[in-house]
C-alpha cells in the first residue's frame, strides 16, 4: 500500500492519502468539480453519492461522482463542463 | 452488455449500513445463506463511515459478527434494477452481476434533506452529513473556520465534532424551540452553552 | 371546476384528449373561430406526447405519409418564430445513416424521392458523414442529410398550442376523465356531459377505448435520456434499418435513432413492441436497443443513462392516421392513430381536420386518412 497517492487536478499535481476521494483532492486544490449550465462553480454537497454535484471528468470519462470514488496514482481529473 | 456474477442467496440485504448489517448478521446467524449488498467500498453506510475497521468500537463489533456469521459482503456494487421478482441486477465498476434471492431486505437507509437558500449551490457549502463524510475521506479540515447552521441535533453533533478536531467553528445556528435547546443542552454536554435567540439558538 | 354550466349545448367542438393532437386541433378550431373545449384526464401533453422523442421529419414511406409530413413540417416552419424557448425547437436536421452498399442504394433512391418533391437532401460519402457525425462507427458507408428536419420537445410544444387556444377562446378542462363520447356528448367522469356538435377523439393510443372498433393497437417503444455530452451527436441520426423497423405489423423490433437535445443530452430510442401492455421498462428490449445503438456508436458504451421510460403510440393497420368523420357515429370525428409521428403532423392533422368541418378546401389530398377508409377493401398506397 502506498503511504501517498499523486494526481492532477486540473492539471494541478496533489498527493494525498489512500482513502482520500477525489472530490476531497479537488477541494484541497480549490477546483471546483464541475460548471453547472448557468456558468456557476459546484462542488460536493452530500458526500454519499446520491446529489451528483461532484461530478468530474477522471481520465477522459465525464460525470463521475467524485465523492465515491478513490484517487489512483496518475489519475488525470478534470472540471465538468 | 459483459455478464459478471450470478449469486444467488436465501436472503439479501441491500445497503450495508447499520441496519444493514445487523440483519444481515442476525440472518446469517440463524443459519441461512445471506448476501449483503453496499456500493461503498465497505459496510458500515454513513453514520459508521470509515468505523467497522476500529475507528468506532459498536460498528466493528458488528463487523466481526457479520464475519463470524458468513455473511458474503458484496461491496463496490450498486444495484440498479429488479427486471423480475426475485431478481436484483447491480453493477460493479467493470460489471453487471445478477443477485437472486428469496428474501430480500431493504435497508437503503437516509439522506439529507437540503433546503435551498441564496448560495447554497456555492463550493464549500455542504451538507453536514456530507461534510462529515468528507472528513472520513481524507478531507483536512483543521484550522479552518466553519459555519455549521440549520435545523435538528445532527448539527449539534456535527459541531462539536469538528471542534473537536480543531476547527474554528464561527457560528452554530440552529432553529429550534426552546425546550429542545434545553434538551440538547443536557444531551450534548460537551457541546458547551446553547443559548436561546428567538427562534435560533446559538451554540458557543 | 369550471364555471361553465356543461348541460347546455354550447361548443361547436368538444376534443378528448390534450396531447400535441389534441392540442392542435383546439388551436386550429379557436384561430378559426369554433367553440372549441379540450378535455384530458391528465394535463396538456401527458401520455404519449410526453414520452416521443419530439423528431420533426418529412417521411417518405408513401405518398400519403410523405404529403402529411413534409405539410405539417412546413407549418411547424412558419410557426418556429413564436415558439417560446421551452419547446426547444433546434432545426438540427436528420441523417439517415447506411452501413452497407444496399442501404447505400436506398440513399439514392430516398435522394431523388426528396428531391422529386422540393425537399433537400443530400448524400453524404463515407468521408462527409465521418465529417459531420465523427462518433459513428468507423465502416459507414455514407448517408443522406436532410436539413430541414428538427426536433422540439413535445410537452412543451403541447402546452404552447393549448395555451394559444386558450387565448383565442378555447375552454379547457383538465384532470377530468372521459366516461364516454358519442351523440354530440362526452359525459365526464363526474357525471356531467358536454354537449358539441362534433365530438373528436384525439385520445390516441386510448382511442378505441372511447370509440369501440376502431383499429388502434398500442405500439409500447423505449427512450433512454443520458448525462450531457455537447457535441457528441449534431443531428438526429436513424439507421435505415428504421423503415425495416416501422414497418414490420407484428415483431418485436428495435433501430438505432439517436437525438441530440439543446442541453447536450442525447435521447437514445427506438423500440417497438405489439402485445404489451404495461408501461414498466422491458429489461430484454432496452438492452437489445442500447446494443444496437452501440453498434452505430461506440462511444455510448461509456455514458451515463439517467432515465429509461416507455410510451405507446397509436398504430393503425394501414400505418395513416384517422382524420376527419367516423362512420359510426355522425357526431364523432377522429384525429389519432399518429404512430410515431404525431408530433410531426400535428400541426397538419388539425388543419384538414378543421378544413373538413368548416367545408374549406384542405391543401393536400385527404382521402388517405379518412376514417371511413377502413370501410372499403383496398388500401391507400
Amino acid at each position: 500500500m502506498p503511504s501517498v497517492v499523486a494526481l492532477t487536478v486540473n492539471g494541478i499535481s496533489i498527493e494525498v492519502a489512500p482513502g482520500t476521494t477525489v472530490a476531497v483532492a479537488a477541494m484541497q486544490v480549490g477546483q471546483p468539480c464541475r460548471i453547472s449550465v448557468t456558468g456557476t462553480p459546484r462542488g460536493p454537497l452530500c458526500g454519499m453519492g446520491i446529489c451528483f454535484e461532484c461530478r468530474m471528468t477522471i481520465n477522459g470519462v465525464s460525470h463521475c461522482r467524485t465523492c465515491q470514488i478513490f484517487c489512483e496514482s496518475g489519475m488525470d481529473v478534470t472540471t465538468n463542463e | 452488455m459483459s455478464n459478471g456474477a450470478r449469486r444467488k442467496f436465501d436472503v439479501l440485504v441491500v445497503g450495508g449500513g447499520p441496519a444493514g448489517m445487523a440483519a444481515a448478521a442476525r440472518a446469517g446467524e440463524s443459519g441461512v445463506h445471506v448476501g449483503l449488498v453496499d456500493d461503498n467500498f465497505s459496510p458500515g453506510g454513513q453514520i459508521w463511515r470509515g468505523g467497522v475497521e476500529g475507528g468506532n468500537p459498536h460498528a466493528a463489533a458488528w463487523m466481526e459478527r457479520l464475519q463470524a456469521a458468513q455473511v458474503a459482503k458484496l461491496c463496490g456494487v450498486r444495484v440498479f434494477h429488479q427486471p423480475e421478482p426475485g431478481l436484483l441486477l447491480a453493477e460493479t465498476k467493470d460489471t453487471v452481476c445478477e443477485l437472486r434471492y428469496d428474501k430480500l431486505i431493504l435497508a437503503t437507509g437516509a439522506r439529507e434533506r437540503f433546503l435551498p437558500f441564496p448560495g447554497w449551490t456555492l463550493p464549500n457549502v455542504i451538507g453536514a452529513g456530507g461534510l462529515q463524510a468528507m472528513v472520513k475521506s481524507g478531507l483536512s479540515i483543521h484550522g479552518k473556520r466553519v459555519v455549521v447552521a440549520g435545523t435538528g441535533p445532527l448539527l449539534v453533533a456535527v459541531a462539536a465534532s469538528l471542534r473537536k478536531d480543531g476547527v474554528a467553528v464561527l457560528e452554530s445556528l440552529n432553529a429550534l424551540t426552546k425546550a429542545k435547546g434545553t434538551r440538547w443542552q443536557a444531551r450534548f454536554p460537551a457541546f458547551g452553552e446553547i443559548k436561546q435567540e428567538g427562534d435560533f439558538a446559538r451554540a458557543y | 371546476m369550471s364555471a361553465v354550466a356543461h348541460d347546455v349545448a354550447v361548443y361547436d367542438v368538444a376534443i378528448v384528449g390534450a396531447g400535441i393532437v389534441g392540442a392542435a386541433c383546439a388551436y386550429e378550431c379557436a384561430r378559426r373561430g369554433l367553440r372549441v373545449v379540450m378535455v384530458d384526464r391528465d394535463t396538456t401533453g401527458a401520455g404519449t406526447t410526453a414520452a416521443g422523442m419530439g423528431h420533426i421529419v418529412a417521411m417518405d414511406d408513401s405518398e400519403a405519409q410523405f404529403a402529411l409530413t413534409r405539410y405539417s413540417q412546413k407549418l411547424w416552419q412558419e410557426l418556429r418564430p413564436e415558439l417560446p424557448e421551452d419547446v426547444e425547437y433546434e432545426q438540427c436536421g436528420t441523417v439517415w445513416v447506411a452501413a452497407d452498399d444496399e442501404e447505400m442504394q436506398e440513399v439514392e433512391r430516398k435522394r431523388d424521392y426528396y428531391g422529386e418533391r422540393g425537399v433537400t437532401a443530400d448524400v453524404l460519402d463515407e468521408k462527409l458523414l465521418r465529417t459531420l457525425e465523427p462518433n459513428l462507427r468507423s465502416g459507414m458507408k455514407g448517408g443522406l442529410l436532410v436539413p430541414e428536419d428538427g426536433v422540439l420537445y413535445p410537452p412543451c410544444a403541447a402546452r404552447f398550442l393549448a395555451d394559444r387556444a386558450q387565448e383565442r377562446g378555447a375552454k379547457l378542462q383538465f384532470g377530468v376523465s372521459v366516461e364516454h363520447l358519442g351523440e354530440g356528448r362526452v359525459t365526464l367522469g363526474d357525471g356531467s356531459k358536454i354537449r358539441a356538435e362534433i365530438v373528436v377523439n384525439a385520445a390516441g393510443a386510448s382511442a378505441p377505448e372511447l370509440t369501440p372498433g376502431l383499429a388502434i393497437k398500442k405500439r409500447k417503444g423505449h427512450l433512454v435520456i443520458t448525462e450531457r455530452y455537447p457535441g457528441f451527436v449534431r443531428h438526429q441520426l436513424v439507421e435505415l434499418g428504421y423503415l425495416k423497423s416501422a414497418h414490420s405489423v407484428s415483431s418485436d423490433s428495435v433501430a438505432f435513432n439517436v437525438q441530440p437535445r439543446r442541453t447536450g443530452q442525447l435521447l437514445i430510442g427506438s423500440s417497438r413492441q405489439y402485445g404489451a401492455e404495461h408501461k414498466e421498462v422491458d429489461q430484454h428490449m432496452l438492452v437489445r436497443m442500447l446494443q444496437r445503438a452501440q453498434e452505430y456508436m461506440p462511444g455510448l458504451r461509456q455514458m451515463s443513462a439517467i432515465r429509461v421510460w416507455t410510451g405507446f403510440r397509436a398504430a393503425t393497420p394501414d400505418k395513416l392516421p384517422l382524420i376527419g368523420p367516423w362512420p359510426g357515429d355522425k357526431s364523432v370525428w377522429l384525429a389519432t392513430g399518429h404512430e410515431g409521428l404525431g408530433i410531426t403532423t400535428s400541426l397538419g392533422t388539425a388543419r384538414i381536420l378543421v378544413d373538413q368541418m368548416t367545408g374549406a378546401k384542405p391543401e393536400i389530398p385527404i382521402e388517405p386518412y379518412l376514417p371511413s377508409r377502413s370501410a372499403q377493401e383496398h388500401v391507400h398506397a
